[in-house]
């Protein structure tokens, strides 16, 4: 766990848990929408932690009908940034989740899973800069289409990630 | 706003001069090894490459998708009247130059296009290529074409012959796209798949930036091969493990005193009595490091923690000397003393502690702009009472109004 003190400014400012949380309750959201049911914890977090790499942000789809796996064959350089980044930038998403826990902002049910409470997150999504727009809106998207691929076992293999 | 009407002729003329240049840059960079060569755009064609042993002038079309290029086609026509005056007025020395129209277009079996393409198409007749225009040249009753024909009838039946034998047409050219999709390949071969759009960005903003510079200048200012290879080879050591970009625009950045003068940082080098030119510079540098850490972190060049373990090491670095000075000089010590001691380690952190944030990046700029953005959150000071001082300095006017 990172302690939040001992990041630089510009760190702070970027992954701050606010809006890495942010991030999550995003992918939550989407998942929610498309599927209707509470989110495994595994892709909110995979979701947000993909939407944080440009890499990854810029080579996505503009819907949810194309399928994951030849996305992520067509787009390798996704697996390479992800093998890179992922886990540094898992470890500022965690504190975002909790904090997002904390607020009520998510809640998780008995098997773990999470969900946006009623009105808890308005649905429109705004942001001071592109940039932070951009990485809500690819947040909302992933969590709507990583589940498509499959289990979340098989998105993470796909992904070249582990829990 | 009124809605405009999407303006298809300048839209087209507009991916026109980003092929141009996107084709210009994908030259360069097949060109990578050999240093004996010079490029020049809008010289003497849309692009004009000088190698030790002759020249090749290009005329580049870029066509919407289905496009074909017939004999009477004006893509064509345009191209051999620009070839025709040039080689009427001397300005064209056939023995030296090669000439090659690359289209996106498609060449339809038995046209010109086709009997013109290279040599190992197998289907290159210069001949019946000749004479296929020529036909075209007494049939046709282009007005558009006049003036084309009018170039064509300037040379004589052997500087036809000459003219026709060094024009190589190259059809289905990749497209504006399709030659960014090259050039990313080139880019993730030089620096790996998860740097490659960053290491393109640069390239092309360098390119760019060159080309405009090289555009005003005719082809005095060609770019040379030797140019390319070094900045090429400079921005791919730049992406290594061990290495981080830093950015031309950001390097350039001058100083803003204005913006900042009210900042901690800026207090933090009132209170040891610095000089105006060093305070700029001190400006300066934060300024180039603010924006070039924050860009890293963006683009995902820096991981996270990696900067705040950076910033931990420049701290402890700091704390030695900084606590050595107050054991030293005590509560009792002189102002003039304790400035003269803060300057010390001022300068220590300006010149001596130059810490790369990596091994091979080593401007000065990444380490003095940290040490001033630690100074602008109090993390260090020159000082030694610059908390006291400073926290007074910046406490709210209604605290201490009672």
């Amino acid at each position: 766990m990172t302690d939040f003190n001992a990041l630089s400014r510009d760190e702070r400012a970027l992954y701050n848990p606010g809006f890495t949380g942010l991030a999550v309750v995003r992918a939550v959201q989407g998942h929610q929408t498309e599927f209707g049911t509470p989110c495994p914890v595994a892709i909110a977090t995979l979701a947000a932690v993909m939407a944080l790499q440009p890499m990854v942000r810029t080579a996505l789809p503009r819907s949810t009908a194309s399928g994951l796996h030849r996305w992520v064959q067509e787009h390798r350089a996704v697996r390479a940034s992800m093998a890179l980044n992922a886990t540094a930038i898992a470890d500022v998403v965690r504190p975002g989740l909790l904090m997002a826990l904390q607020s009520s902002t998510l809640a998780c049910d008995a098997e773990g899973h999470l969900h946006v409470p009623n009105k808890a997150m308005k649905k429109a999504i705004t942001g001071g800069s592109a940039d932070v727009i951009a990485v809500q809106k690819a947040a909302l998207l992933l969590g709507r289409w990583l589940p498509s691929a499959g289990s979340t076992s098989t998105v993470m293999t796909l992904l070249g990630v582990r829990p | 706003m009124a809605e405009r009407e999407p303006d298809f002729e300048a839209s087209a003329s507009a991916l026109g001069y980003v092929y141009q240049l996107r084709e210009a840059l994908h030259l360069c960079v097949s060109r990578l090894g050999n240093l004996d060569w010079a490029l020049a755009i809008e010289a003497g064609d849309d692009i004009e490459e000088v190698r030790r042993d002759g020249r090749t002038y290009y005329q580049l079309k870029h066509r919407a998708p289905g496009t074909k290029m017939t004999n009477a086609s004006t893509d064509l026509w345009k191209t051999l009247r620009i070839w025709a005056h040039a080689i009427h007025g001397g300005q064209l020395d056939l023995d030296q130059t090669d000439l090659i129209l690359l289209t996106t277009a498609e060449l339809p079996d038995g046209s010109v296009g086709s009997m013109l393409q290279p040599a190992d198409s197998r289907l290159r007749d210069e001949r019946s290529a000749l004479e296929a225009l020529k036909t075209t040249r007494r049939t046709s009753k282009s007005e558009s074409l006049a003036k084309a024909f009018a170039a064509f009838d300037l040379l004589k039946p052997p500087q036809l012959v000459r003219m026709v034998s060094k024009i190589q047409v190259i059809g289905n050219a990749p497209d504006v796209e399709a030659v960014e999709q090259k050039l990313r390949q080139s880019a993730t071969t030089a620096v790996g798949r998860e740097h490659a759009t960053s290491f393109l960005v640069r390239l092309e903003g360098w390119f760019f930036r060159r080309s405009i510079q090289q555009l005003r200048a005719g082809s005095l200012d060609a770019i040379t091969g030797l140019d390319f290879d070094a900045v090429f080879s400079d921005l791919r050591n730049q992406f290594g493990r061990a290495n981080l970009p830093i950015d031309e625009d950001i390097a350039e950045m001058e100083a803003d005193l204005a913006k900042y003068s009210g900042q901690p940082f800026v207090r933090q080098l009132e209170l040891i009595e610095l000089g105006t030119r060093r305070v700029n510079r001190a400006v300066r540098d934060y300024m180039r490091a603010v924006t070039q850490r924050s860009r890293w972190l963006n683009e995902n060049l820096l991981l996270p923690r990696e900067l705040s373990r950076y910033e931990r090491r420049l701290v402890e670095e700091w704390e030695e000397l900084f606590d050595d000075m107050v054991d030293t000089l005590g509560v009792e010590a002189a102002e003039a003393e304790k400035i003269a001691e803060a300057t010390r380690i001022y300068r220590w952190a300006m010149t001596e502690a130059q810490r790369r944030i990596r091994p091979e990046c080593d401007e000065p700029f990444v380490a003095k702009g940290s040490f001033h953005i630690l100074a602008d959150d109090y993390k260090v000071g020159w000082h030694m009472d610059f908390v006291a001082r400073l926290m007074a300095v910046l406490e709210p006017a209604e605290t201490t109004s009672v």
